[in-house]
Parts: C-alpha cells; sequence; structure tokens
C-alpha cells in the first residue's frame, strides 16, 4: 500500500505542528475548562439563608405576631427606628432589604373582610426582596382563605390554621446534585473547545496529504501508473480515518485521564460520541478545504479563518446562549453549532431514555449530515478537476 | 509493436491540438517526438497512457487497448514527466522507493531495484536528501530515477532535459541510451533537435498537432532540397563577392547575417572548394570557414517555413 505509506510520511512530517496545536489546546481548554468548573460549582451548591428585613407594625395582635413568626422563617428581623428616612437608610445601606409596614388597625380591618393596604418599601431589582413580598402575599392570602370561608372565626385561629398549612412542603429532589455536576462540566468545557483544535489538527493534517497528492504533475504520475483510482482513493481515506482516529484518541484520552472521577459515566460516554462523530465531520470538512485550496499558503490562512469562525459563531468561546437571534441563526449553517449545542445538552443529561436524548441524538445527525456534505461535495469538485 | 495509435484527434474546444495523428513505436527503438512548443507532444504522450481522453482514433500498447484500467501494460510502461513530480516530504530513497512502489509489491526487489536506479543516475552522495537540498540537474536524475527504478519495457520520457546544465544534459542523454541498449524501448519528446538528432532512431517532427514528416534522421535530411552548407566568417561582403559566391553550379541560396556568409547547396551537392576558389580571387578577408549538413531544424523550416524555436 505504497500511497498508504507516503500519507503516513506526509502525517508524520507534519506531526510536530500537529502536536503543537493539541498542547496548546490542552493547555488552554484544561485551564479555562478548570476555572469554570470552579465557578459553576460555586453557582450550583444550594444553601438557604434568610433576608434582612424591617418589621414595622404599629399594633400587636395574633395576626401581626402570626405573620412575624412565619416570615422568621425566611428573614432576619432589623431593628430600626419606624419613620420613612430611618428606613431609607436601611436600604441604601443595605442593612435590610425589605421593609414591611402594618398601620394599626389592619388587623381588625382584615378580619372584617375588607382589603387594607400594607407599606412595603424594597431595594430595587433585589431577588431576596421578591421572596419576601411571595411569602407575605402567601399568608395574607391563606389566612383571607380562612376569613372568607368561615364567618366569625377569630384571629388566633386564623393564625394556628394558616401556619399548619404553611408547614406543609414538597421535597424537592436535584438528580445533578450527586456530586458529578462539577465533573461533567470539566468534560463539557473540554469537549466544546475541542472543537477548534480537532478541526483545527484535522483540516492541517488532512490539506497536507491532499494538497501534495493534487499536484499536478504527481497526480499524472500517480495515475500513469497500474494502481487503481480506487485504491489510492481507498488508501488515502485509510489514512484519513487513522489520522482522525489518533486525533480523536489522543484528545479524548487527555480528558479522560485529566479527569477520570467525572468519566466514568454515561455522560462522558456520550460527549466521545459526539465528539467521534464531530472528528469525521471535521475529515470531510478538511476533505473539502483540500479539493478548494491552491497551496500551503493559503492552508493557514484558510484554516485559522475555519476553525476560529465556525468556534466564535457556533458556541465554543462564547456560550451560545450570549449569541444575539442573528448569529445564532447564521451559526445555524455550522456544524460546531451542533457539535456545542449537543455537548450542552448532555452536560445536562441525567436520563438516557430516547425522549431526553432525542434532541442530542438530532445534533448529532446533523453535525454528520454536513461531514456527509463536504465529503460529497469535495468527490464531485475532485472529479469536475479531474475531467477539465 | 510497442504503441500504435492511430487517426488521433484530440481538441480542446475551437483549438485542435492533436490532428489526425498516427505514431507507431517498434519495440526496440528510440522514438522521438520533436516539434516546437505547443506542437502537441505531451497531448500525444497524456493520450497514449491513458490520462487524456481524445476525440477521435485508437492506440493500443503492447497489442491491446490502451484504457485508464488496462493496469497490465501500465506495470510495463515507465513515465518521466516534463516536470519533475517528486515528493517534497521524502528523501531521494523514500521517493524512488514509493514510486516503485506502485508497480512492484515485494520490498526485497524494491530495494535492490531503487539502488540499481540510484546508481545508474549517479545519486549514491544524495540517497538521504530531500529533494530542495538537490540542483537542477540531480532533481532531473531523480526524477528520471523514479521513472526508470521498475525496469519498465516501454520508457516514455518528456522534455526530461528542460533547465538542465549541458554537462546534466549529456549525462540523461547517455543514459537514455544505456537504458535502449539494455533493452527498453523508448520514446523521447523534446523540441532539442541536437537531442533528438543525437539519441533517437527514429523521428517524428510534429507541428500544430499533425505529423509532418516521420523516418530516421537520414531519412528526413532526405526529404529536403537543401544540402551542405558553407558558412564563412567575414566581415560586411560586397555585392560582386555575393553575386559570385551564388554563380556557383549547384548553390540554391546566399545569405549573410551577423558575421557570416552562407552558401547553401542543393541536395547531394557541395560547393566548398568552389567558394574557396572566389575567396582567393576576390581576396576577401576572412577569419573561419566551415561545412554545416542539414539538420533537423532545416527539415522543419522547409516544410513548415519557421525554425523550431520560433
Amino acid at each position: 500500500m505504497p500511497v498508504f505509506k507516503l500519507c503516513l510520511k506526509i502525517i508524520k512530517k507534519n506531526l510536530p505542528l500537529m502536536i503543537m496545536y493539541m498542547a496548546i489546546f490542552l493547555v488552554v481548554s484544561v485551564v479555562i475548562a478548570s476555572a469554570n468548573k470552579q465557578n459553576e460549582e460555586k453557582a450550583t451548591v444550594f444553601t438557604s439563608s434568610r433576608t434582612a428585613m424591617a418589621f414595622l407594625s404599629e399594633e400587636d395582635t395574633p395576626l401581626t405576631r402570626g405573620l412575624k413568626q412565619e416570615l422568621a422563617k425566611v428573614a432576619v428581623f432589623v431593628e430600626i427606628e419606624n419613620s420613612d428616612e430611618a428606613v431609607k437608610d436601611a436600604l441604601f445601606f443595605r442593612k435590610v432589604f425589605y421593609a414591611l409596614k402594618i398601620p394599626e388597625g389592619f388587623s381588625e380591618d382584615f378580619m372584617s373582610g375588607k382589603a387594607p393596604v400594607l407599606e412595603t418599601i424594597i431595594v430595587p431589582g433585589t431577588i431576596p426582596a421578591v421572596y419576601l413580598e411571595m411569602a407575605v402575599n402567601q399568608y395574607l392570602n391563606t389566612a383571607r382563605l380562612y376569613v372568607d370561608s368561615l364567618q366569625g372565626i377569630g384571629q388566633a385561629e386564623v393564625v394556628q390554621s394558616v401556619a399548619k398549612d404553611l408547614e406543609n412542603s414538597s421535597v424537592v429532589v436535584i438528580p445533578e446534585s450527586d456530586g458529578l455536576v462539577g465533573a461533567q462540566n470539566f468534560s463539557s468545557y473540554f469537549f466544546n473547545y475541542l472543537a477548534y483544535s480537532l478541526l483545527s489538527v484535522l483540516i492541517l493534517g488532512v490539506s497536507s496529504i491532499m494538497i501534495v497528492l493534487k499536484d499536478k504533475d504527481i497526480s499524472r504520475r500517480n495515475h500513469a501508473s497500474p494502481v487503481s483510482r480506487n485504491s489510492m482513493t481507498v488508501q488515502i481515506f485509510m489514512a484519513m480515518v487513522l489520522l482522525t482516529l489518533g486525533a480523536w484518541v489522543a484528545m479524548t484520552g487527555a480528558c479522560f485521564l485529566l479527569n477520570i472521577k467525572g468519566s466514568l459515566n454515561v455522560n462522558f460516554l456520550m460527549f466521545m460520541l459526539n465528539s467521534f462523530v464531530f472528528a469525521l465531520a471535521g475529515t470531510g470538512i478538511s476533505f473539502l478545504i483540500a479539493s478548494v485550496i491552491k497551496g500551503r499558503n493559503a492552508l493557514s490562512a484558510v484554516n485559522n479563518v475555519v476553525t476560529l469562525g465556525s468556534s466564535f459563531l457556533g458556541g465554543v468561546f462564547v456560550p451560545q446562549q450570549f449569541l444575539g437571534p442573528a448569529v445564532l441563526q447564521f451559526s445555524k449553517f455550522l456544524p460546531t453549532y451542533w457539535y456545542v449545542k449537543a455537548n450542552n445538552l448532555i452536560g445536562f443529561l441525567t436520563v438516557f431514555d430516547p425522549e431526553h436524548t432525542a434532541e442530542v441524538f438530532k445534533s448529532m445527525g446533523v453535525v454528520a449530515a454536513f461531514g456527509a456534505a463536504a465529503f460529497a461535495a469535495s468527490l464531485i469538485l475532485d472529479r469536475r478537476g479531474r475531467l477539465s | 509493436m510497442v504503441i500504435n495509435a492511430r487517426n488521433l484527434v484530440k481538441r480542446y474546444g475551437e483549438l485542435t491540438a492533436l490532428d489526425h495523428l498516427d505514431i507507431t513505436v517498434e519495440e526496440g527503438e528510440i522514438f522521438g517526438l520533436l516539434g516546437p512548443n505547443g506542437s502537441g507532444k505531451t497531448t500525444a504522450i497524456n493520450c497514449i497512457l491513458s490520462l487524456l481522453d481524445y476525440d477521435e482514433g485508437s492506440i493500443e500498447v503492447f497489442g491491446r487497448p490502451m484504457t485508464p484500467e488496462n493496469y497490465e501494460a501500465k506495470r510495463k510502461i515507465g513515465i518521466v514527466m516534463q516536470n519533475v513530480a517528486v515528493f517534497q516530504e521524502l528523501t531521494v530513497y523514500e521517493n524512488i522507493d514509493y514510486f516503485c512502489g506502485l508497480y512492484v509489491a515485494d520490498k526485497t526487489l524494491r530495494r535492490k531495484l531503487v539502488n540499481e536506479a540510484i546508481e545508474f543516475t549517479g545519486l549514491e552522495d544524495f540517497r538521504k536528501f530531500r529533494p530542495k537540498k538537490l540542483s537542477g540537474g540531480l532533481l532531473r536524475r531523480l526524477n528520471i530515477a523514479c521513472g526508470i527504478a521498475h525496469k519498465p519495457q516501454l520508457i516514455i520520457l518528456d522534455e526530461p532535459t528542460v533547465a538542465v546544465d549541458p554537462q546534466s544534459r549529456n549525462k540523461i542523454l547517455e543514459g537514455i541510451a544505456e537504458l535502449n541498449r539494455n533493452g527498453a524501448t523508448v520514446v523521447y519528446t523534446s523540441h532539442y533537435m541536437e537531442e533528438v538528432e543525437q539519441l533517437c532512431t527514429r523521428i517524428m517532427i510534429l507541428d500544430k498537432g499533425r505529423a509532418i514528416a516521420t523516418g530516421t534522421k537520414d531519412e528526413l535530411k532526405a526529404m529536403i532540397s537543401i544540402g551542405e552548407k558553407v558558412i564563412v566568417d567575414t566581415d560586411v561582403p560586397d555585392e560582386a563577392l555575393l553575386k559570385a559566391l551564388g554563380g556557383i553550379r549547384g548553390v540554391s541560396s546566399v545569405s549573410y547575417s551577423e558575421g557570416a556568409v552562407t552558401v547553401t547547396s542543393g541536395r547531394g551537392m557541395s560547393s566548398l572548394e568552389a567558394v574557396l576558389e572566389i575567396l582567393k580571387k576576390s581576396g576577401a578577408a576572412y577569419s573561419r570557414i566551415r561545412t554545416e549538413l542539414p539538420t533537423l531544424n532545416d527539415v522543419f523550416l522547409e516544410i513548415t517555413g519557421k525554425g523550431l524555436r520560433d
């Protein structure tokens, strides 16, 4: 298999540059993925906290006491003077995020079916204040149900009933919180960055081979020999597959070794499958690029434009959720977009039934279709070039 | 018959590159395709090798129709392209080994053949050199080594001496003659008439895709009306001298250019003695007198009305 061996020798000649690409990729992706992993861990670990608030009541009734008792579960009461100036100062300096003023006669009006007004002052745009607002509303709305439904019910009974009702709570289980979230995020980031370096290495390797073999005189010389075109194509294809496998194994293997704990799960297998599909598509794209470019000088420029361009637009360097709708619309014409989309979905997968994985496999299918189309286009270009 | 191409026509749009061309090459000969650039030499070679489709005609190589799938014939052919077709990524040895490997699968035999080709082309000291480190002449030799390493029965050399210094050119021509002596049939294309004249046993002169003459060099020269030329290096001669030279029996033309008077005789005639007599009588000063037999350029000139290198 002289052509196959020739391809391997050409790859070997370009190996230092490919290794450099991979080494830079590994260093950069490990640094960035590790940094993102730490941030993600901070962001996803849940701890309950209570919000500072001012409870300024001008009356002391069972109802106001009951409300305060309920709010104590989610708030820390800060004693401040009951004046507008003092409340504004406390909010401005973030001593409190929420101030609730209960006017005198509130309880009586409430129990008689009226709709007395509570004055609340909050720090605008703060989530804790919104939660406290919700807690107050929940308490009073529940109390209103009892007052409206049971004629003659007393404040103490209302408070007791509401307290009992609000004791009921739903247990929320977050399956991701089994300790793998951070590890999966490392893989997710790593495999996203892999789109850039894997494509770079493949374009470099495949184009290097094709530029040499496409040379008019070399091509004529080869086709004057008794080796058939089909045999040559098969030998070249085998070399490309070997290059693709080598690059893919090296990069995914590095991810596995750097993150063994996070790699022993189905998500990692899905990441690998997705990256393998992308690698094959990358080979097709590299074929197409090699069919179009005229020489080595153009190779470097085209390589940078294609890999960096598709990485930026596809969401490798900038998360897809931060990209504008117009950019995302355009990105859908890039395989990198679908590869990253599948990666992002895989990162959050906890159930691997067809319903949950359908979207992932659809994205993989789109990537594979891109690769097949690129491969077919390069064959058509090759045939046209041969006939002309 | 090694090559039998009949009535070949190849058109590129409006341009007819090969115009009803017949080529026959017998076993053991060195067949020369001579013609100016663009005359159709390389097109003819490409058609013979099935690298190019043609519009009309037929080609047989080693007695069988030549098609891209005629691997049996291809296995017996060695091709040396006009441009050096080697891999910059490989060493001299690896390049020859690769091209030899397209024909010979056996590793041991191939090693022997590659070493013989290296020795034959005098590249022993450059085995591990990459092509970019080689001079133009050495590159041409490498190109030839790649084409002949598998010991083909038919060697096609498409202008193998373009842009080569005279010393390397002589070595290449000697090598080709040796290959022929060893039993290979050679097809040699060139626009250098001296090379073709020196090397080839039979010559076809091509112009605008047509064969305008075919035969041995003597047969070709016998086709034209001129014979020996007497060339006298002298200052600008007077009209009377030119008139006297033109009056010699059998002289077909007398001309003066670039400090030399050329007296051309008709076919089979010689005028040297008469020219010397006239020069002596006229007392004209001259520095050198030499004679030349008709060349292939004269053949081309007489048939087409233009020089080979016009």
